[in-house]
């Protein structure tokens, strides 16, 4: 077989690090690998299957961290920063991944498609990549600062052109929610990888890549991305999500709109609307918004430039990635008072190196157990907690961050801290495998989005399954969106029922969760204005033009099904029985408590679980597997081309 | 501040460097940021930036770097 034209799409090498010997090497990328798992979310799941060792110990030296770039990231295509970080996770013992921006890019030109990391050094170090130069450093200095600060010494040191992973202090102490920010800006927040870094005494990676990318087509890739970058400025929606970013959905968050209220209030006990006057748009472009920023090649600034005015954090500046994760949330949850004091939560957050969903999750948590009286004073080391008290509330963040007293077991995330606490505090905790999830709310709407939670391969986080039902939306646009995603018409008859008014969420989802893995692998952004101008067909038609190697849409779409279902066999080999259908289940509140929205006047009731059920046998069902385990089927796994972990898993779930 | 008939507008840029992934191709055929003309620059490590041409600009043939920017940061007058 012809191999992969190196540099044209594909960066064309693998390098992998080894820090408990010191050494490095690089191995070019082989076509079959690359063909078969397109890029950053395929590698990942496939270097992540086969390099960590069955039963590995999170934080153990063996543990590998692996970073992928997508196939475009770092070409010429819109909106493609996308980068994938991966690792067994410390907070769940099954496949961790959050997928961020901009390190990709780097790396690609610095001529790797991924950077797979290993071992663990004896003293803390920090990793520089220059094109072929590779080199451990001494990190004694910079371990113990926070990320601005960090960022800023190794930019010091190196040069402002370096991209800058690096982690905080929660990575250090091993925070079960520690991320990893590129540039003190893109996140890679969940399933604690910045806990893994920690462990392995990295303190960052900063890379620096002159190389640069071409295309195998140059003229068909400058005539496709034309078109597409011509769709996007003339999108309807450009203007606001460039003014508003995310925060766009404002009366999706706060149910100002009939049937969506997806930003619950304290601990998801509370009704949505009670923070609309609080966090609205005309605060955050008034007092809260410095500027607009972008991702590599894109359109759509809805990225920003914080410049507080006035109030108590008057002229806080610090870029963020995202305009309702910076303030509507964790101030929704956390009950917080001003816009301001969600904004200083967020700034904090990144500065220690904590993911803002699960961190602000295990705070609400403890306020409602201490409200409750599960846990006293004397539990809150002294605290008094109270919800909105940003006093307290910063120095909850800090014992997390530093593992100090009630610190270090909220530092596990919701569902570990639960079985800790005990007392019945499971009830209250508000997770899916263990992960937090402090928003999209079940009971008010149960879309992609929030099913998504529960299928979700990392737990706690739907945006795998991201399609265009957050709010309801007309059959014909959902067939549009089908269409647009490349599903067979078979598919789309099951999703959208010619009987039936609405769609079947499950299907859907299963669909959507392939796509997005699919174009994920590309570097391809999901967010609404760039996936659904993308589509499936321009994206096998650019990864042709670049790589130079044919690939039909629907092989495509095939090998994000391949993906989703390799990512699902780690979780089968790691977790064994927990990885099943019972492990597929909304927090416990979802099913025992209403909650109210007074946006709509509205008590919605808690979720059935037999309804919950029957979604799940339709979702199973559509992915061709194991309706009663919910697992994927020998058949299925070998139809996939993944014979050998068929044979692997029949030893573990016979 | 206006080059060869192109304004400049710094509070306009995003940082997104589309102008110079453009340029880079355009001039070395890679795609990359460190390999372009045209410079985007962070002014005091904020996310405030600074645009700048080199003295190569004066002999470019297209600017495609104009042609590249959705965010009015470059226009021509």
């Amino acid at each position: 077989m012809k191999g992969i034209n190196p540099g044209l799409g594909y960066a064309g090498q693998i390098l992998y690090v080894d820090l408990t010997k010191g050494s490095t090497r690089r191995k070019p990328l082989e076509k079959d690998f690359a063909t078969t798992y397109i890029g950053m979310t395929g590698f990942n799941a496939k270097l992540i299957y086969d390099l960590v060792e069955t039963g590995t110990k999170p934080l153990s030296q063996e543990n590998v961290l692996v970073f992928s770039a997508g196939v475009l990231s770092g070409t010429g295509a819109p909106s493609t920063p996308k980068t994938e970080a991966s690792a067994k996770s410390p907070a769940t013992g099954l496949y961790g991944s959050s997928v961020g921006g901009m390190l990709g890019p780097m790396l690609k030109w610095a001529g790797y498609d991924s950077l797979v990391i290993r071992g663990r050094a004896e003293r803390p170090v920090y990793l520089e990549v220059f094109d072929d130069e590779v080199n451990i450093r001494e990190a004694g200095h910079l371990w113990g600062r926070h990320i601005v600060d960090a960022t800023n010494a190794l930019w010091d040191e190196l040069g402002d052109d370096y991209y800058v992973a690096c982690i905080g202090p929660a990575g250090e102490n091993l925070v079960k929610f520690a991320n990893i920010l590129v540039n003190r800006m893109f996140h890679f927040s969940r399933t604690g990888l910045g806990a893994v870094m920690g462990s392995k005494n990295l303190k960052a990676v900063a890379v620096k890549g002159t190389k640069g990318l071409g295309v195998a087509d140059p003229e068909k890739f400058m005539e496709l991305t034309s078109k597409l970058f011509d769709k996007i400025v003339k999108h309807t929606g450009r203007e606001v999500w460039n003014s508003l970013g995310t925060l766009i959905s404002y009366d999706m968050w706060f149910g100002m709109k009939p049937g969506v209220g997806h930003a619950p209030r304290k601990n998801s006990q509370e009704d949505p609307s009670l923070g609309a006057k609080i966090f609205d748009p005309e605060t955050y472009l008034k007092r809260i918004k410095g500027g607009s920023l972008a991702c590599l090649n894109c359109p759509i600034s809805e990225k920003v430039w914080v410049e507080v005015k006035g109030g108590r954090y008057d002229n806080l500046a610090f870029p963020a990635s995202d305009s309702a994760g910076l303030s509507v949330i964790h101030g929704q949850q956390l009950a917080l008072e001003s816009f301001d004091d969600s904004v200083k939560f967020f700034e904090l957050c990144n500065r220690y190196g904590v993911d803002v969903f699960s961190c602000s999750a295990t705070i609400a948590f403890a306020i409602e157990l201490y409200k409750r009286g599960i846990i006293d004073k004397v539990d809150a080391d002294g605290l008094e907690l109270e919800w909105g008290d940003m006093e307290t509330i910063q120095k909850l963040l800090e014992k997390i961050v530093l593992r100090e007293g009630i610190g270090g077991v909220l530092a596990e995330d919701v569902g570990a801290a639960s079985k800790i606490i005990g007392k019945g505090s499971e009830r209250y905790a508000i997770h899916v495998k263990g992960i937090a999830i402090p928003y999209f709310e079940p009971r008010v709407r149960l879309c992609t989005d929030v099913f998504g939670a529960v299928t979700s391969i990392i737990g706690g986080h739907g945006n795998r399954a991201m399609s265009l039902d957050l709010m309801p939306r007309e059959r014909e646009s959902i067939i549009r969106f089908c269409e647009m995603a490349g599903f067979p018409e078979d598919a789309i008859d099951r999703i959208c029922p010619p009987t039936s008014l609405g769609e079947s969420v499950p299907r859907l989802t299963k669909w959507v969760e392939d796509f997005n893995t699919a174009i994920w692998s590309l570097g391809v952004c999901t967010r609404p204005p760039i996936a659904r101008v993308y589509g499936l067909e321009v994206c096998s038609d650019l990864y042709s033009a670049a790589t130079g190697i044919e690939m039909s849409p629907s092989e495509l779409l095939r090998a994000g099904e391949r993906i989703w279902n390799l990512q699902k066999a780690f979780n089968m080999r790691e977790a064994g029985g927990e990885a099943t259908r019972k492990n597929d289940v909304f927090a416990e509140r979802m099913y025992r408590d209403s909650i109210y929205v007074s946006g709509h006047d509205k008590d919605y009731e808690p979720l059935e679980p037999h309804l919950i059920e029957k979604m799940l046998d339709e979702y199973y069902e559509e992915r061709g597997w194991d309706v009663e385990r919910g697992i994927p089927t020998k058949q299925k796994l070998v139809e996939l081309g993944l014979r050998s972990v068929a044979e692997e898993l029949e030893k573990v779930l016979p | 501040m206006a080059f060869r008939g192109v304004k400049i507008d710094n509070e306009n840029c995003t940082g997104c460097l589309h102008c110079q992934v453009r340029c880079s191709f355009h001039h070395t055929g890679r795609f990359n940021p460190l390999r372009s003309r045209i410079k985007i620059r962070r002014i005091d490590r904020k996310e405030r930036f600074r645009i700048s041409f080199s003295p190569e600009c004066a002999e470019c043939e297209v600017l495609t770097c104009v042609d590249a920017c959705f965010y009015d940061a470059l226009k021509g007058v």
